[in-house]
């Protein structure tokens, strides 16, 4: 196996840079961005900027990581090695610290930088108060006490009814909303309840429980035209759940759904995604076992 | 660049326009050849690809953008189109739905496939599998890909410039020579099974 591959698709990407560096090309691509088009895309990004600085409490579990450093930095050899064999010039790559480049050495797991272990030998400041030899047997009593509490707790709430299931999931509301070039937030007590958007436009969706959720959660989206039957998705791409339940909805309206120009509601259900609809069918049950938030939109024609 | 960081809303909006026309080189250069892009509004898509490169340059307080050490040698532009290079390629895959940007690689030794260089070539997919290929790739591994293969530098002179040892750049190529086989296999059977290209036999 020859590096003949890599150096065909370095070669192709060198041609493809340099055309682009030289103005070739499609001229809707290479076109340099007009004023108009730098202002949109510099207030977008810092629009979901101080969005999601606002949210900082929040990280979702899907969509970012993949930039985060701790992934970037792990080590080589976490990669699957060959079964095939390697010759000796094909030394095993470095470890985790060893001829990383200056870049990756600063940019260990924050993580591990901060966690600071107390040895077996380090004394607690407690340590040295009066009466702090009572504390072991305080904090297994208390422990004892939260765990028939809790105990007590599930035993009156077990077994869940869908109507208890859907109580125990707390109200959810939109926190923002952007639908084209327009952002609203709940802080500037601006959601609106209706939007106007092309297929391809972007729309950009935060839902926030009341309280955090900590079992799992899904999306699905209900489509409903002013007269003919819903539609049902559950997208898979676009949507981010953060680990207390907040729902991050970013794509274009084409991702999530296909739908004509026209007048349509869109409701998001937020639930276990074991008991969101795949289709219009599973949308007659009895008491829904997700929330729901409902939003117009005017779907204008594409262009 | 510090001054800018620190210097409120104003400044880095200024330091975030003067690195667009350099984001979009990067996110032009990725859409051209994409089936990634095909019904959507080309100026559309540039714009929402630029905004999201510099979203993931400036979000957590740019920690990816104080990534750049002017020390290296390579120019603020040059690091952001590296940072764009990666970034584009995992939204683009990610909204093909393609499994290469999901983390997860199947490094399955295949047969090695006479030609595949040539198929992908003749079918002008070379981009695709540069694209899936970017999606996996660390920092490191593209600041390594450029040196190798696009500037096709010794590897004596990158192990001494990336402060590695030879040996660790001739086991990054191997891994990455299988990932970017098995990447252009994906492709490949992906877009179906035309003959290779006349006069190549197998």
């Amino acid at each position: 196996m020859s590096d003949e591959l890599l150096r065909r698709l370095g070669e192709d990407l060198a041609k493809r840079r340099e055309a682009i560096d030289r103005g070739e090309g499609p001229p809707e691509l290479v076109r340099p961005l007009d004023d108009e088009e730098r202002r949109s895309v510099l207030d977008g990004a810092f629009a979901r900027l101080e969005s999601d600085a606002g949210g900082e409490d929040e990280t979702f579990e899907d969509g970012t990581p993949e930039d985060e450093p701790q992934q970037d930095e792990a080590p080589e050899d976490d990669v699957p090695e060959p079964v095939a064999p390697v010759d000796e010039s094909h030394t095993d790559e470095p470890e985790a610290g060893k001829d990383e480049t200056p870049e990756e050495s600063t940019q260990r797991p924050e993580t591990s930088e901060k966690v600071v272990p107390l040895s077996a030998g380090e004394r607690s400041i407690s340590d040295d108060r009066p009466g702090s030899s009572l504390l072991p047997i305080l904090g297994t009593v208390l422990a004892i006490a939260a765990a028939v509490l809790i105990w007590l707790g599930a035993r009156e709430r077990a077994p869940q009814t869908e109507p208890e299931r859907v109580a125990a999931l707390p109200s959810y509301t939109f926190t923002r909303v952007v639908a084209g070039d327009a952002t609203h937030r709940s802080a500037d007590d601006s959601i609106p309840e209706h939007v106007e958007l092309t297929p391809d436009g972007r729309i950009e969706l935060e839902l926030r429980p009341a309280e955090p959720v900590r079992e799992p959660v899904g999306v699905a989206i209900v489509a409903r035209p002013a007269a003919g039957p819903p539609i049902v998705t559950r997208p898979s791409n676009g949507v981010e759940i953060s680990a207390n339940g907040a729902v991050r909805v970013r794509a274009t309206l084409r991702d999530l759904v296909e739908l004509r120009p026209g007048e349509w509601t869109l409701s998001l259900l937020v639930g276990a995604p074991e008991r969101l609809p795949d289709g219009p069918a599973g949308l007659e049950v009895g008491p829904a076992p997700w929330r729901t938030l409902e939003l117009r939109v005017t779907v204008l024609p594409p262009g | 660049m510090e001054a800018a960081l620190s210097g409120g809303a104003g400044p880095r909006r200024r330091l975030a326009e003067r690195l667009l026309d350099a984001i979009q080189r990067e996110v032009a250069i990725a859409l051209h050849r994409s089936a990634a892009r095909q019904g959507r509004d080309p100026r559309q898509e540039v714009q929402d690809l630029v905004q999201e490169v510099l979203v993931s340059l400036f979000e957590h307080d740019a920690r990816e953008l104080r990534r750049w050490d002017p020390t290296r040698g390579r120019s603020l532009e040059s690091f952001v189109r590296l940072v764009a290079r990666r970034r584009v390629a995992r939204v683009l895959g990610q909204r093909r739905g393609n499994p290469w940007t999901e983390g997860a690689v199947e490094l399955e030794e295949g047969p090695d496939e006479d030609g595949l260089e040539e198929r992908l070539e003749h079918r002008a997919e070379l981009g695709e599998v540069l694209q899936a290929l970017h999606a996996q790739m660390s920092p490191r591994d593209v600041e390594l890909f450029e040196l190798l293969f696009v500037q096709g530098l010794e590897p004596g002179e990158v192990a001494e410039q990336m402060q590695m040892s030879r040996g660790a750049v001739n086991a990054w190529s191997y891994r990455m020579r299988k990932q970017a086989r098995a990447a252009a296999r994906h492709v490949v059977d992906a877009a179906g099974s035309d003959p290779p290209p006349a006069g190549r036999t197998r």
